[in-house]
């Protein structure tokens, strides 16, 4: 069967943008993937998106962005799985392409934070939990993963300080990479005595509210994407050779283990066997850090660390430039931003860039394998894409 | 008013009667109680009163919160385990003070007010979790 291929990038930079709508965000993204792609224009597109209808007041979304980025007629619709929407997206935008029901498929993510005041932010962000059964209580999203930090600091025996390493490292990338909203470095200092949002869970250990829109661009065929790719003058071809989403459920207390995200092993064992590859062989990835806990967590559960250990091997050095794998230099979630919907979609453009060699920040070491993770809720609905380098 | 009726009203197993489902299939126990056993798939569902006290797994103190929970904050929320059916609840740990909150404490079950609607709105009660008052 023929294979599918990622043949061009778009994003904006993520920051608080008051002067610029989700639309506009969106149309410069998708205008950035056409250019990026040479002029190929999608005939099929999906949106990843969570909060439109709470936040903005729009549903439709899949029309509104087809009809604002030039493509009024194509089939298009929004994708939800909550801060999971982007990866979501892309596997349904890959099943489209793969199957040659639409030739060319824009997947895209948007995502507009910024604008509403934040208690009511944390309340739309929080109804990725379960409505009648954790939110009725008064938790927020920050609230149910600090329960999971607090319990793998008790079972674990870390102390608050050992996690602090990887937003200092987060900002650090972040720094390099011109599209990221935070460009500042911190100190571990900093991070320790940043104000507390959900004990133990600090201000420095989440991921900013941000604005954002990407956008990426499948076709169907070796052959065909060679075409497009030579038009532009580019060698390098990007295979999506695997894609794997799985679920667990909403409600955390039900979970077999609050500490495994059985949901990305599950997506990630997809993912590995339909590209014929373990977690060793890959080079590069993008992990979904909403939380420095939740990096940890995900880091383990796609099996690069055991559990338990990724703290203490992270601490250490690991994962850094000249690891295997390397992780995060777009600067994640952290420093990067995560607006939310379009995450999943920033991650692949991001290691598209970097399997290409053409990432405008922090640079991977040549790596031929990528890997993105999404994840929607805590561990909820969890995506993970491999990418493979072609020449 | 901003909440429904109804959707309250059906929540009434959980948020005031703590009972959960053991399916008579796999053996599984549901909390909260669910029509289908959401292990196995099965409707041979039965439904029973969870009993006892339960002891802490984790916690949080949310600072941040989200609206219309202003008047709790900190708000104490945790994962509890009630040891002899195996069932975990998440719900807000109240009467304690923030340094007293270990894994294992011995916690009771008792009803606590969460909000009013309005004047003519439903005044929701919910399920919460204080340490275990001594004899």
């Amino acid at each position: 069967m023929d294979g599918v291929y990622v043949v061009g990038v778009g994003f904006t930079k993520i920051d608080r943008l008051f002067e610029r709508s989700a639309r506009d965000l969106f149309a410069e993204a998708m205008a950035k993937a056409i250019e990026d792609a040479g002029g190929l224009k999608p005939n099929a597109l999906v949106v990843g998106n969570m909060t439109s209808s709470v936040l903005m007041e729009q549903d439709s979304l899949g029309a509104l962005m087809a009809d604002y980025s030039g493509l009024r007629g194509v089939p298009a619709f929004k994708v939800e799985a909550a801060c999971g929407s982007g990866g979501a997206a892309f596997y349904t935008g890959y099943a489209i392409a793969k199957s040659g029901l639409a030739e060319v498929v824009a997947v895209g993510g948007v995502e507009k934070l910024t604008e509403m005041p934040t208690e009511s932010v944390t309340k739309a962000l929080a109804q990725a939990a379960d409505a009648d059964y954790e939110l009725i209580h008064g938790i927020s999203f920050t609230g149910l993963n600090a329960m999971v930090m607090r319990l793998y600091m008790n079972k674990y025996g870390y102390m608050y300080e050992d996690f602090a390493h990887w937003p200092v490292r987060m900002h650090e990338y972040g720094s390099f990479n011109p599209y990221a909203q935070l460009r500042n470095r911190v100190t571990i200092e900093q991070v320790v005595k940043s104000q507390v949002i959900a004990d133990p869970i600090k201000l420095l250990d989440c991921s900013p509210i941000g604005d954002g829109a990407a956008v990426v661009l499948l076709v169907r065929g070796e052959e065909r994407a060679r075409e497009v790719v030579s038009s532009i003058g580019r060698d390098v071809l990007i295979e999506v050779a695997g894609v794997g989403l799985a679920t667990d459920s909403v409600d955390i207390a039900s979970r077999r283990s609050l500490l495994t995200l059985d949901s990305v092993k599950l997506a990630a064992q997809q993912a590995y066997s339909m590209a014929g590859v373990n977690s060793r062989i890959i080079d590069y990835v993008e992990v979904h850090d909403a939380f420095s806990i939740t990096g940890y967590v995900s880091l383990e559960s796609l099996g690069f660390s055991d559990e338990g250990k990724s703290v203490k091997e992270w601490m250490e050095g690991r994962f850094a430039k000249g690891s295997k794998p390397e992780v995060n230099f777009s600067g994640g979630l952290k420093a990067r931003g995560h607006p939310v919907g379009a995450t999943g979609v920033y991650q692949v453009a991001e290691v598209v860039m970097q399997l290409r060699g053409d990432f405008p920040g922090y640079r991977a070491s040549d790596p031929e394998v990528g890997l993105t993770q999404n994840i929607g809720g805590v561990g909820t609905i969890s995506s993970v894409i491999v990418l493979r380098r072609r020449r | 008013m901003k909440y429904s009726i109804p959707r309250y009203w059906r929540s009434r197993r959980n948020l005031y009667r703590l009972e959960a489902v053991k399916c008579r299939s796999c053996s599984k126990i549901n909390y909260p109680p669910s029509t289908t056993c959401r292990y196995c798939g099965s409707r041979d569902v039965e439904l029973f009163e969870v009993n006892g006290l339960a002891k802490l797994i984790t916690w949080t103190a949310v600072y941040s919160e989200p609206e219309g929970f202003e008047v709790f904050k900190p708000i104490v929320v945790g994962v509890v385990e009630f040891p002899e059916c195996g069932v975990r609840v998440l719900a807000r740990i109240t009467d304690v003070d923030l340094n007293e909150l270990r894994e294992g404490l011995v916690l009771e079950p008792i009803l606590r007010k969460i909000s009013e609607d309005g004047e003519a709105g439903i005044i929701r009660y919910s399920l919460a979790f204080r340490p275990k008052m001594k004899e």
